[in-house]
């Protein structure tokens, strides 16, 4: 088995309308867990999941996001610096698909190309109700550059895929970015390295922050 | 929630023990979802991995949280702990430090659960549980473990005393450059602690040990930083803290409901109150990280104790509003930076900590909102008036100001549901009583509840009315002055005053309305109070002891405590936890306002505090019914005109003076005006400004000769203060009365000239007429008393040729003639002993022992 193992952090959002099942989605990815009248964990806020693929060591940080509309214009706080984004909307509802496509935009807008992501009808079970065709939604998440997902939470189908087809994507993307392997962990700012042979430390403090 | 533990568990030698020899158990968990435990690395010795222990670590499901390992042996898994039976005397359960599910393809997947030590430990402990530091006592704990001894505590604390002595200004740079600064002396600190031998060779080795040492250098440098880092980052943040500051202040009728925070939090407010007030007491940023953590995890227990529910972003960033709300934390954006920022060691944005800290961020930019604002406003008005089938506000108001209700019927007794409700019962009642005595359940009159909503019209018409007391004060002893200040509404605030509102008035915590204007950082309102009112009180302490002064530091109001020290303010005062504002000051700039008025007001602050003593109060209560005082600024841009003159006046300069009191009209000048109140801005009163003054400049140009200063000083006052007397006469001729008296000293102009020793000015003053010779300062003493303090024959004799009475005692009950007397003043006390005898002897020459010294001294 291959051990070329690397370290890899990456922060993940849900985004979607209320209701769509995001968090749903989340408790059952993370800790297998579905509940028909709203959830039943502790905390869907934040969660970690830890997966491992072809020896690379994956850290997840996926950040449930307040989706109460009046608090949207905080939404940057929460989604900045994410490496993915999970737009979840209900394929029952034809809004909740609007919205993601809102948010589309919103991300593109504000992060560029840096985020990957991953379109998520959920809600599969609830087929016969089904507003938003299978083929509608791909073909709009082809136009934007974004994967496209079915899944059911409640049922757990497709739920491992999405989550883990969005990581291979984003260490895939990783690696091209920094010429393969080169650095076993993320470089990050404020980084301190230790150099083998001396003491010596070298700090840099990032220099992105000019507020003040 | 996972502990902060993390390692590669492809380098774990137990797990890649089994990958590569039992492929075999790798592929049965996979298949039927078996569990592997991991000891984490270092664990357990290479030399203990036999297949017994691997068949101890592998774990088949049971029924519920019940686990059997492939060695049959039976265990239970709780809070992410396993739980076995051990007949060894080591404690039986074992933390999950974190779980990894393992890909050996698209679907077929298994989990590893990575532990803290081995299960069924038969064996010595090989080293202790892994290092997870949370507080500073860990850091240090780790400091001193590692490297065995105190060499890096010592060397550390040695940097930073140096660093702090080589930056004393370190605290009005910009973030950018405070965050070079600590980052360098941090990059210092980490290389000064891998110079210990042992500590270095743990570092290479472990990546896991770096990452803590670097958490810990960092704690511990900041702990020995102490509080100037946060200092610094307060003067950096001083002036978005206090905008925060001022919405929260402003906020306080918020409740629970009004954010939509689900009932079954409602428990848990107080512990997270708790836990988060303790947010200043730390620090370091672990401290502060650490508390912060404290009070999501407080939050999520609430949610797991009442099954089926879980806790949302939305719920942790509506609770975290509500708590800065009800906190009396009075830095949250610095805080916020310095968590932000100011940490260089942990450095990937995927742990909980960045979510707490987003959090924290949405919650300050949620409360500066406008969403947030409305909420408050809606909040606010439904706690005014509670009862849900009244008419709109506006519509009672409307009334009212058609003078639809009838305030002269008969009174009659009736409680209300609330003073402007109208459901059917109370429109009834509204209409055959008298609405001043209406009270809703607050106690509060019609003329309060409009103070609150600030409702200018309607507040003129009632005090017009004059049915309503103005004094009125509702079940928490608050008036209208009080919530006027409290809300900003500087237009209320004046009419109430110009209707003879106290503004002293107390609530039943001991604030004036002063202390609720400082606190809500009302500005507008504080410089009403200072500037219209002639006795409002600057120095009281509240119930808790603090002054005005202490709640505008507290909440870093930078303007209010610069109007406030402007007004004589004191800083020394203490509140009941023995704090003067120098204690309270969180930021440089504060500070250094306080520096630079501390050396101004040293002399005058023994003063003040004496002034604050109740018995000297009341006499100048009681001395002040026939006091005249001065013409007050009409506004702002007045107030600092009237300084201009007041400073021409004393460097002699005619021309200027002239000019600013628009000397070519002066019969029109001295024309007596009634304006609705001395500060009036209202049309009709700028009006009349313009009116009397047209005939000469632009009538914002002109002072009425009247007019007096902060303090109370007239133009008068100040000419016969410096002994201005070309001036003098001039403004004698001109109307300028010559009786009034300064705010709190009570000197009238002849005061000043006989302390002054001005001789010409003294006779100016009583060739006019009307002036009074006997009048009293604070202190009880009159013109002739200071004359004699100083021994001036001169003055004396014209003072006692106007009527000056020597024998008036001040309030320590000493006259003037005594004063002399005990002087030795020989020739002053004969002037007085002889104009003495003349009163007497026109009296009819009974009681000649007045002077008892006469016989011993003369
Ligand atoms: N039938 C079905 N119901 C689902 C599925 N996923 C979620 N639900 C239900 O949809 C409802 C909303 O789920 P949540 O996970 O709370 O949705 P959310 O997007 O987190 O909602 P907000 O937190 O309010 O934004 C719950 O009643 C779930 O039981 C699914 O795949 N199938
Ligand atoms: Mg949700
Ligand atoms: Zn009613
Ligand atoms: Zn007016």
């Amino acid at each position: 088995m291959a051990t070329n193992n690397g370290i890899y952090n990456f922060k993940v959002v849900l985004l979607g309308e209320g209701c769509v099942g995001k968090t749903s989605l989340v408790l059952r990815y993370v800790e297998d867990k579905f509940n028909e009248n709203h959830i039943s964990t502790v905390q869907a806020s934040f969660l970690n999941k830890k997966i491992n693929f072809d020896g690379d060591h994956v850290n997840l940080a996926i950040w449930d996001t307040a989706g109460q509309e009046k608090f949207h214009a905080l939404g940057p706080i929460y989604y900045r610096s994410s490496n993915g984004a999970v737009l979840v909307y209900d394929i029952t509802d034809e809004d909740s698909f609007n919205k993601v496509k809102n948010w589309v935009k919103e991300l593109r807008k504000m992060l560029g190309t840096d985020i990957h992501l991953a379109i998520v009808g959920n809600k599969i079970d609830l087929a016969r109700d089904r507003h938003v065709t299978l083929e509608e939604a791909q073909v709009y998440s082809e136009k934007v550059g974004a994967m496209h997902f079915e899944t059911s939470a409640k049922l757990n189908e497709g739920v491992d895929e999405l989550f883990l087809a969005l990581t291979e994507k984003m260490v895939h993307d990783y690696k091209l970015k920094t010429n393969n392997g080169n650095s076993h962990r993320q470089n990050l700012q404020n980084a301190v390295n230790v150099v083998d042979d001396e003491t010596s430390v070298n700090s840099s403090t990032g220099s992105c922050c000019g507020r003040g | 929630m996972w502990s902060q533990y993390d390692e590669n568990l492809c380098e774990n030698p137990f797990f890649e023990e089994i990958r590569n020899n039992h492929s075999d158990i790798i592929r049965r968990a996979t298949e039927e979802n078996w569990v592997v435990c991991v000891p984490r690395n270092g664990a357990l010795e290479t030399a203990d991995i036999s297949i017994e222990t691997i068949l101890d670590h592998v774990l088949l499901h049971g029924a519920g949280s019940s686990f059997s390992t492939l060695s049959k042996k039976q265990v239970c898994v709780k809070n992410k702990q396993i739980y076995f039976d051990s007949n060894q005397l080591f404690s039986n359960n074992v933390d999950i430090l974190f779980e990894e599910t393992f890909y050996l393809g698209k679907t077929s997947k298994y989990t590893v659960w990575c532990i803290d030590r081995p299960l069924f430990l038969r064996l010595k402990c090989s080293s202790h549980s892994a290092t997870v530091l949370e507080s500073l006592h860990d850091c240090i704990d780790f400091l001193w473990v590692e490297s065995l001894g105190h060499d890096i505590l010592d060397n550390l604390r040695m940097l930073v005393d140096t660093f702090i002595q080589d930056h004393q200004e370190f605290e009005t740079e910009n973030l950018q450059c405070q965050k070079d600064i600590i980052g360098n002396l941090y990059s210092q600190c980490l290389q000064t602690s891998l110079k210990n031998k042992t500590v270095r060779e743990k570092s290479m080795k472990n990546r896991q040990f770096l990452e803590n040492l670097k958490v810990s250098v960092e704690t511990y440098m900041q702990y020995c930083l102490g509080k100037k880092l946060m200092f610094a980052v307060n003067t950096l943040l001083y002036q978005t803290d206090a905008v925060i500051n001022k919405i929260v202040r402003n906020s306080y009728s918020l409740r629970f409901k009004d954010l939509n925070i689900p009932e079954k939090f409602c428990t848990v407010i107080t512990s997270a109150k708790c836990e988060l007030n303790k947010i200043n007491n730390y620090v370091t940023v672990l401290d502060k990280m650490y508390c912060l953590k404290q009070v999501f995890d407080v939050v999520c227990n609430a949610g797991k104790q009442q099954e089926s529910e879980c806790v949302t972003s939305d719920d942790l960033l509506q609770i975290l509003v509500f708590l800065i709300l009800k906190l009396n934390v009075s830095n949250w954006a610095a805080n916020l930076i310095f968590l932000k920022e100011f940490r260089f060691s942990l450095l990937d944005n995927t742990d909980q900590n960045s979510y707490c800290l987003a959090t924290l961020e949405a919650a300050i930019e949620f409360i500066k909102s406008n969403q947030f604002l409305e909420i408050r406003n809606l909040a606010f008005n439904s706690s005014v008036c509670s009862c849900s089938s009244q008419l709109s506000i506006e519509d009672i108001f409307k009334q009212v100001k058609e003078h639809k209700i009838n305030f002269e019927s008969e009174k009659k007794d009736v409680t209300l549901c609330h003073p402007l409700c109208a459901c059917d019962k109370c429109k009834s009642a509204i209409q055959d009583c008298e609405t001043e005595d209406f009270t809703n359940d607050k106690g509060q009159n019609l003329l309060i509840i409009a103070s609150i909503l600030g409702n200018c019209d309607v507040v003129e018409i009632l005090l017009e009315e004059e049915t309503s007391d103005v004094n009125f004060a509702d079940c928490q002893g608050k008036t209208s002055v009080h919530y006027a200040a409290q809300h900003g509404f500087q237009d209320i605030l004046l009419l109430l005053v110009n209707a003879g509102a106290n503004i002293n008035a107390l609530d039943y915590e001991k604030n004036t309305a002063l202390h609720l204007a400082c606190n809500s950082g009302q500005e507008n309102c504080v410089k009403a109070i200072l500037y219209s009112t002639v006795d409002a009180e600057v120095n009281v302490g509240n119930f808790f002891g603090d002054t005005p002064l202490h709640l505008a530091t507290k909440w870093g109001y930078l303007d209010i405590i610069r109007i406030l020290l402007e007004n004589g303010a004191s800083i020394i005062v203490r509140n009941n936890r023995n704090q003067t504002v120098l204690n309270l000051a969180t930021n440089c700039y504060v500070l250094q306002l306080f520096q630079s008025f501390g050396m101004r007001q040293s002399a005058t602050i023994c003063k003040s505090i004496k002034e604050n003593n109740p018995v000297l109060v009341n006499e100048r209560r009681a001395s002040q019914v026939c006091t005249e005082h001065g013409l007050k600024p009409k506004n702002l841009d007045q107030s600092k005109k009237i300084d201009l003159l007041l400073r021409a006046i004393e460097s002699n300069d005619l021309p200027l003076t002239c000019f600013y009191l628009g000397f070519s009209c002066n019969a029109a000048l001295s024309v007596k005006r009634s304006a609705c109140h001395p500060l009036c801005d209202c049309d009709k009163c700028s009006k009349d400004d313009e009116a009397v003054d047209s005939t000469t400049k632009a009538p914002s140009q002109i002072i009425h000769i009247n007019t007096c200063n902060a303090e109370g000083y007239t133009p008068l006052h100040i000419a016969a203060k410096f002994g201005r007397t070309d001036i003098l006469r001039l403004l004698l001729d001109d109307g300028a009365l010559p009786n009034t008296q300064t705010y709190k000293t009570l000197y009238t102009p002849l005061h000043l000239a006989c302390f002054y020793q001005r001789v010409q000015v003294v006779r100016e003053l009583l060739k006019c007429g009307s002036c009074k010779v006997d009048l009293q300062d604070t202190k009880g003493n009159t013109p002739l008393f200071y004359a004699c303090v100083k021994n001036d024959v001169k003055i004396v004799e014209i003072l006692l040729a106007n009527g000056a009475d020597c024998t008036k005692k001040n309030y320590s009950g000493r006259s003037p003639l005594q004063e002399s007397e005990d002087n030795l003043q020989y020739r002053v006390f004969k002037l007085m002993k002889n104009s003495l005898g003349c009163v007497l002897g026109r009296d009819g020459g009974q009681g000649f022992g007045v002077g008892a010294g006469d016989n011993g001294l003369f």
